[in-house]
């Protein structure tokens, strides 16, 4: 047998499960054999290896189902379930490499390992997503469509993925900035005297608000969980976003009440020049203006979501 | 997509769908790959060595055709032959042909063939 003939079968049975080569290859064999004239030159068996065509494509041929490692008719399905679920889990773990990092020492070292997590993370979850729709596919599982499965038209006020996800990604991203920062003592607000830096809030009223800060993370997430889960207002959607509200504005406004919040150095600093009963005066004004602002945020947001709410159910019924 | 390649398209699509039927008419006698390749294109029907050979093989695992190797000759062959489930099988899509031509013919009754 020619050498080039047996390197086109052996490229086509190679693709082939392995208890059909032996077969194939005998058939191979014969029909390209027959195809040739008796003593075929080199270009006979050039010319009937063509007419054959592609090696990848006869074993395709020959291949009794196709291969592929998910179906066309859950690849759609796949994309948007691997999309929605890396990027979340890729924020989350970006959050959660920084934070580990965060005794590391130099911000670049922290912002390092945040995106090699998240990076890490991506890939791990995309991976898993993965296995677990080719799994699905190899068992077998077919999901019955039943006409009751259809989706409601989207008659309420809907939410976009896209802002859910932003959501989501805020709502751990800046808890854990703001408690990085708390922890590397890296203060908000710095005021120069001199050579000497002042903060204004002081650090263990920071250190005290860091459960709280996680808290309003955690919250948040669900909050943005349900909306990317729900999609649109509802009723129990309305009273989650009332509670989130109303529990971020009470922590703060609670926060905005301990006596130990302005650091000792500040007040110190600032009544040798306005005086000292004159400050407490202008910090208690202060925190009354930023608590009835934040009150303002807090009722215009649960305003918006009991609208919103009212105008979905109204459509739906 | 030009209108050349769209109908190029279609008629690929048609042309499938009648292979088998056109296979399992085609085999009368014991035949092997090539000879089989050699009477369809004298009979008119267009398909390519590679598109037959691995039907023949997809038909034989169905049970619709039986083969078997002589080896008598210098050159072995496989020679396949209808099964008692092909026969029974061709003529059922032989008669399913049949229905379908009439009814499409009765559809473009109205068109000469140009």
């Amino acid at each position: 047998m020619n050498e080039m003939i047996e390197r086109y079968i052996y490229d086509v049975t190679r693709r082939l499960p392995e208890n059909e080569r032996g077969e194939i290859k005998r058939e191979l064999e014969a029909s390209i054999t027959d195809m040739l004239p008796d003593n075929p030159s080199k270009q006979d068996i050039i010319d009937v290896l063509t007419k054959l065509g592609a090696p990848r494509i006869l074993a395709e041929r020959y291949r009794q189902k196709p291969q592929y490692l998910i179906s066309p008719a859950m690849f759609d399905n796949y994309i948007s379930v691997l999309k929605t679920v890396t990027a979340i889990v890729a924020v989350i773990c970006g959050c959660l490499g920084a934070v580990l990092a965060l005794s590391a020492g130099s911000i670049a070292k922290v912002i390092a390992s945040g995106i090699a997590m998240a990076f890490e993370g991506a890939l791990q979850t995309a991976l898993w997503i993965t296995i677990g729709f080719v799994i699905a596919e190899k068992c077998g599982y077919k999901q019955e469509w039943k006409p009751e499965d259809l989706p409601q038209l989207p008659t309420g006020i809907k939410i976009s993925r896209s802002s859910s996800i932003a959501g989501m990604i805020m709502s751990v991203f800046l808890p854990v900035l703001f408690i990085a920062m708390i922890i590397r003592e890296e203060s908000f607000f710095i005021f120069v005297r001199g050579a000497d830096i002042i903060t204004p809030i002081s650090q263990t009223a920071l250190e005290r608000f860091i459960p709280y800060l996680v808290i309003l993370g955690v919250l948040g997430l669900v909050v943005n969980s349900f909306r990317l889960y729900w999609a649109k207002w509802n009723v129990q959607l309305c009273v989650i976003n009332a509670i989130y509200n109303v529990v971020w504005a009470g922590v703060v406004i609670y926060a905005l009440n301990w006596p130990d919040l302005i650091s000792t150095e500040f007040l110190e600093y600032m009544a040798a020049i306005a005086g000292e009963a004159d400050i407490l005066r202008y910090i208690g004004t202060g925190a009354l203006t930023i608590s009835v602002v934040i009150i303002v945020i807090a009722a215009i947001e649960i305003s918006t979501g009991i609208r919103n709410t009212w105008k979905s159910v109204r459509k739906t019924t | 997509m030009s209108e050349d390649e769209l109908l190029q398209g279609m008629i690929v699509d048609l042309r499938r769908g009648t292979l088998v039927l056109a296979v399992l008419s085609s085999i009368n006698q014991p035949e092997y790959g090539y000879s089989l390749l050699q009477d369809m294109e004298k009979q008119g029907i267009r398909i390519e060595a590679n598109t037959l050979y691995p039907l023949l093989r997809r038909l034989e695992s169905q049970g619709l055709l039986q083969s078997q190797w002589d080896t008598a000759e210098s050159r072995p062959r496989k020679y396949y032959t209808l099964s008692d489930r092909g026969r029974r099988l061709h003529a059922q899509l032989r008669d399913e042909w049949r229905r379908m031509t009439y009814e499409m013919e009765n559809l473009l009754g109205k068109d000469e063939l140009k």
